[in-house]
């Protein structure tokens, strides 16, 4: 860090700071607000606070919109992703970096190979493998598609954490006699640990906030995930004109990712700055 | 002797468990796709019936298509406006959080970084309430300075819709370009701000003659993935005017999107996955193409200190 004297002059980088955390505020607690009015006030005032904050809007939102349901199908796919993911992940980044063999480099190319695609012209071709393998429309496709096989971006976290892990650590397990996997599970991954919390939880962040796939895929309003519910919810209030209760809607679709991002605020942030080493 | 040969054989063993289901799944959903669009786009296909191999001609079709043309105007024009103006909020925040010691800091870097993480729905539907005529907060924060505007409707505007979208762009991706800035500029070494600092420099100073010329590479990074970013990604225009007010926000991966899976694009009638595939490839194309001159520029000269 870079620890400077604050000099005369700095109240104008500390305005500007404060003028950039309302931008970010005040469009969220502004939504919030309105969460918490009832239809009437809404549309008395932009700006006023509810005179009873109704907390009830959440209760009848939730029970209205059946979002029960919903929720219920993102927990099986955020959930079964996530395992498998890092499950993967860890087999492929341990192989990769902690074992000698020859094509190592070319595998390595190949996994970076993704992350120079765009991957904007894979949707329809995706699109209709699914729909060959009769997938579409079905959590489990979703949840295959997000997860089985390489997430090229989680490998390259945990490679980096792995390859800061001193290679004698194998060499004596081996002595012992111990054989692979027990190596990489007992002894290499424990000692990953911050590297598995940061795939985790960049994974959560992933698949909850993830829109287009669900929305392509899952057509039976029954199976869809919190995402494209609030989709289908946005498109029924604006018809009904229940503001109060799409903002409630929101309010509820965003808490996840944001209670899940202020206790895990430390990972985030480590992932981005090993993601971004490599792009 | 023995013993090796049975490490070799247990090691081998390992690597297939390991590494064989992740390959080949990682071939059939993400690699072989991303193959098939290219043979796609050679096709006129709807999807039912069969297939017809009809060369180049889609990408004939293509040139004189007035919504590709189009799409790819509001493109570079989304790329031109919003990338620059990221790059230089992430900066001055970046530089900022790290040159100054205001008690908030701290949870400013936190608070900034949020709405990268919240769904891309969320964010839209957020914004798209921001600009609502009647009771948005725009229309609300510009009542207390002028009537002009009451009940615009900025979204259903051809002039604003537009600009209207490209503001959450940078809304959502400022916080994260941030940290990657943050992260940068702690890896400077402090004597070289002392440096300047005894010579008298003042912040603005320190600013454009030290950090920007050492996280040069950060920067030219971070402006490739705001670049593809721009081109390749449309939820955030889908789910806010899904190319509308009459085309005045339609882009190349929306109108390909639509074109595959259908939507209230003009001319669209059926699902044209032949022709979406042409779409893509010539984006995929130009993408790479925008890489590829990124890295050229960024290791023309690399700095050290």
């Amino acid at each position: 860090m870079n620890k400077k004297k604050a000099g005369a002059g700095n109240w104008l980088w500390r305005i500007g700071l404060f003028v950039w955390a309302l931008t970010v505020l005040i469009p969220v607690l502004w939504i919030v607000n309105v969460s918490l009015k009832t239809n009437r006030e809404f549309y008395q005032s932009v700006w006023a606070l509810p005179e009873i904050p109704q907390f009830t809007n959440y209760i009848e939102s939730w029970i209205s919109m059946d979002l029960s349901q919903a929720f219920l199908n993102t927990v099986i796919y955020v959930g079964c992703s996530m395992v498998i993911r890092l499950i993967f992940t860890m087999m492929v980044s341990y192989s990769l970096t902690r074992v000698k063999f020859r094509g190592r480099k070319t595998l390595m190319w190949l996994i970076m190979l993704s992350l120079f695609l765009p991957g904007v012209n894979a949707l329809v071709p995706t699109y209709v493998l699914m729909n060959k393998l009769h997938l579409l429309n079905s959590i489990t496709g979703l949840t295959i598609l997000s997860s089985v096989g390489i997430n090229a971006f989680s490998v390259m976290v945990l490679n980096g954490f792995l390859s800061s892990i001193p290679y004698e650590m194998e060499e004596s397990a081996y002595m012992d006699g111990a054989g692979y996997f027990r190596t990489m599970i007992q002894i290499i991954m424990p000692m990953a640990k911050p590297g598995l919390v940061t795939v985790f939880v960049f994974s959560f962040l992933n698949l909850y906030n993830n829109f287009l796939w669900p929305f392509v895929m899952l057509g039976d309003p029954k199976k869809y995930t919190i995402a494209v519910k609030l989709y289908e919810i946005n498109q029924l209030m604006m018809y009904k004109s229940n503001w109060v209760g799409l903002c409630s809607c929101i309010v509820i679709g965003m808490l996840p990712s944001v209670i899940f991002y202020i206790l895990l605020q430390k990972q985030v942030k480590r992932g981005v700055t090993v993601g971004a080493l490599k792009g | 002797m023995r013993k090796g040969k049975k490490l070799e054989k247990r090691k081998l063993g390992f690597l297939l468990v390991t590494l064989v289901p992740a390959f080949v799944f990682y071939i059939i959903f993400t690699l072989y796709p991303n193959l098939m669009s290219a043979y796609y786009s050679l096709l006129e296909w709807n999807g039912i019936a069969d297939p017809k191999f009809i060369g180049l001609k889609n990408f004939i079709t293509l040139l004189t298509d007035d919504f590709v043309w189009r799409g790819l105007l509001h493109n570079l024009l989304i790329m031109i406006v919003t990338v620059p103006i990221t790059i230089l909020l992430a900066l001055l925040l970046a530089f900022a959080l790290t040159n100054t010691r205001f008690r908030e800091n701290k949870f400013y870097q936190a608070l900034f970084y949020m709405p990268n993480i919240m769904p891309i729905l969320v964010v839209a539907l957020l914004w798209s309430f921001i600009y609502d005529g009647d009771m948005g907060l725009l229309n609300g924060l510009l009542h207390l300075v002028t009537d002009n505007f009451s009940g615009k409707y900025w979204l259903a505007d051809k002039s604003t819709a537009l600009i209207c979208i490209m503001i959450p762009m940078i809304w959502c991706n400022v916080g994260f370009h941030m940290i990657i800035y943050i992260n940068a500029i702690t890896a400077i070494p402090d004597s070289l701000y002392e440096v300047a600092t005894l010579e008298g420099a003042t912040m603005r100073q320190k600013m454009w003659h030290v950090t920007v010329p050492l996280i040069r590479e950060t920067l030219i990074t971070s402006a490739t993935f705001l670049i593809l970013n721009a081109f390749g990604n449309f939820e955030i225009v889908m789910l806010m005017t899904n190319g509308g007010p009459g085309g005045a926000t339609n882009t190349l991966s929306l109108y390909m999107y639509h074109l595959a899976f259908g939507g209230k694009n003009e001319g669209i009638t059926s699902h044209m996955y032949g022709y979406s595939s042409a779409v893509g490839i010539v984006l995929t194309i130009l993408l790479i193409i925008i890489r590829f001159l990124m890295e050229k520029f960024s290791s023309r000269e690399a700095v050290q200190y």
